[in-house]
């Protein structure tokens, strides 16, 4: 079933967040933003410990003036944000410091700003709707510790 | 790492209503009031009235009787808060409980439309605790209340409800409010535990909270500074449920007690499933020193306490959870107690009694707080690793849920049918300081917003 979450869809136990947000102009937006995010083609580092992000995305639109940001995450976008903003403050600011009026993300404003730029996703398709990160990382754990055991025991035959 | 100088400003303790950062005396006998004021007027007064009696943190240790207030947001209307100041507060509790209920219950009896009056109404304008050393000067600051109520006639009580500290044991059985927050710079230092302190303004409004974290104060600065909010909910216990379920699903390697201890985290005497894997250790309990001392550091996998029980999600501690977590911005600070007769031992059939907790949360942002413990922590596990796995005796079940219990060689997953806690009612509520319910009781006459009808 998809639901709305807030503004964003959810299907099962993931959502989808889509934020188009005004880029500063000149340095301090898009060519930032490139070199913050440089190497492009390789995962974020840091973004792992968040434990709850499937994936994000960073598309620079029409001429350096917009950011496209989407995300298919786990659970509701408001609840752990507090948490983000204490355990990793300046990964935030570091990456969103390029959107032109970012409260901030120790603001109290941040969730409405966010809010203010989401756009709902009219369709999206989700393979696993009810595995979370957490359940697919435990499930991969589950996976080698058989392999290693099945390993073991076919060296025998 | 030192914290910022910001985060040790001293705590004004005299302006700081008693019940956040003291424990309560022991013993003690008192009551809860659900109050409304059916006149803006009436209730200033009555305000006046009872502020020489509200004790505040500094005076708690030297009284005899303490008397704490808080009021809901239909309850600042009557008592004439200006609209600006109104609209200063967050919107979880301007909604209030009911309104934002449908988004974290999730099982249809505890919805609002089934709650007993007056919860959920608009009606609760105040709640109020009283509480004495002895059950002598209950009755006798009881007396005095009821007197100086008696003309006031618009000021109803729609509600009273009488505890004592006996009623820190729960319903089902056990030991209850052994874990307090231990809050930086406070003058009281609570039971003994390796935790770090939490900033203060994570529970009292108007200073820094963790990690430069701005915790909203409402405004006036005179209203808000000081305060903090509070939340309290009727619940009712299905002891007979819970022993049935203990019946049916006990093994030889895990009988009753130990299931049931292996679902709260601790044993009926209070001590903690960590420090006493194997069985109850009264002694244990009894020592300040011991029983709230510990941490899941070499529990990982929670063979001694499991991940899913009770207490080890309501403060994971130092749990390494697979969710980006910090763990101090989720605390509040408890005050439950339990209401009704207890069933008699080995009786596994509901006698209809009315029983099970009032339970009372404070934190600077506890209806958020609350709703996220509730959403996430509760009625969810994947921030410790299993899934939509539930609390197993907080937690709604709609015969679907299961409770994993790790043990070697094998873990147990313990099928959960039926939830075991309905909620009949509950409000949100700010609670002031000394000052602000000076401000609040000399608010001018005339400024009262128009109470809206009851819902039918």
């Amino acid at each position: 079933m998809i639901k709305p979450n807030r503004v964003g869809l959810r299907s099962g136990q993931i959502s989808e967040l889509t934020v188009i947000v005004p880029l500063k102009a000149g340095k301090d937006g898009a060519e930032s933003l490139r070199q913050k995010l440089a190497g492009g083609g390789q995962n974020l580092p840091g973004a792992d410990n968040v434990g709850t992000l499937h994936d994000m995305r960073f598309v620079i639109l029409d001429n350096d003036t917009k950011l496209l940001f989407a995300t298919a995450y786990d659970g509701d976008w408001d609840s752990y944000i507090t948490d983000f903003a204490t355990k990793i403050p300046d990964a935030m600011d570091y990456f969103f410091s390029v959107v032109e009026g970012w409260p901030g993300i120790h603001s109290p404003n941040v969730y409405d700003f966010i809010a203010k730029y989401q756009v709902a996703a009219t369709g999206w398709y989700v393979a696993y709707p009810n595995e979370t990160v957490a359940s697919i990382k435990s499930a991969l754990k589950v996976r080698d510790a058989l392999n290693v055991l099945f390993n073991a025991a076919s060296t025998g035959l | 790492m030192a914290p910022p100088a910001a985060d040790v400003r001293a705590l004004e303790i005299e302006d700081i209503q008693g019940l956040i950062l003291r424990q309560r005396p022991t013993p003690y006998v008192g009551c809860h009031v659900l109050l409304h004021f059916g006149d803006g007027a009436q209730g200033r007064e009555f305000l006046r009235r009872l502020l020489p009696h509200i004790v505040s943190a500094s005076s708690a240790e030297a009284v005899d009787t303490w008397v704490a207030v808080a009021f809901t947001f239909t309850g600042l209307q009557a008592l004439g808060v200006p609209q600006s100041s109104l609209d200063s507060f967050p919107a979880a509790f301007r909604e209030g409980m009911a309104a934002r209920a449908p988004s974290f219950e999730t099982s249809e009896e505890s919805l609002p439309a089934h709650w007993e009056q007056p919860y959920g109404t608009g009606q609760v304008h105040t709640w109020l605790t009283l509480l004495c050393v002895s059950d002598e000067k209950f009755q006798e600051k009881l007396a005095l209340a009821r007197e100086q109520l008696s003309d006031l006639s618009a000021v109803r009580v729609l509600a009273l409800d009488n505890y004592e500290q006996k009623s820190g044991i729960t319903p089902f059985g056990f030991q209850d409010g052994i874990s307090f927050p231990q809050i930086r710079g406070n003058v009281e230092t609570p039971i003994l535990s390796p935790e770090q302190p939490i900033a203060a303004g994570e529970f009292v409004l108007g200073y820094p909270g963790e990690k430069g974290r701005a915790v909203p104060v409402p405004t006036p600065d005179v209203l808000g500074r000081n305060g903090t909010f509070l939340g309290f909910r009727k619940l009712h216990s299905k002891v007979a449920a819970f022993r049935q379920f203990l019946r049916d699903n006990e093994t030889p390697r895990l009988p009753a007690t130990k299931l049931a201890a292996k679902m709260i985290g601790r044993w009926p005497s209070g001590a903690p499933l960590l420090l006493a894997p194997d069985q109850d250790q009264p002694e244990l309990a009894a020592d300040p020193r011991q029983v709230n001392n510990f941490l899941y550091a070499g529990d990982a996998n929670g063979l001694r306490c499991p991940l899913g029980a009770h207490i080890r999600r309501m403060n994971p501690r130092d749990t390494e959870l697979p969710v980006m977590t910090d763990v101090t911005l989720h605390r509040i600070l408890r005050h439950g107690t339990a209401y009704g007769p207890p069933l008699p031992e080995g009786v596994v059939a509901d006698d209809g009694q009315a029983r099970g907790m009032f339970f009372i949360f404070i934190s600077a942002t506890a209806p958020e707080t609350y709703e996220f413990l509730k959403k996430q922590w509760i009625n969810d596990g994947n921030f410790v690793g299993l899934g939509p796995e539930r609390d197993p005796i907080a937690g709604s079940h709609d015969g679907q849920g299961r409770f994993t219990i790790p043990m070697r060689p094998l873990r147990q997953k313990v099928p959960m049918l039926d939830s075991f806690v309905r909620t009949l009612g509950g409000e949100y509520a700010f609670m002031p300081s000394l000052s602000a319910l000076k401000w609040i009781s000399q608010l001018p006459a005339g400024t009262t917003a128009k109470q809206p009808d009851p819902p039918s």
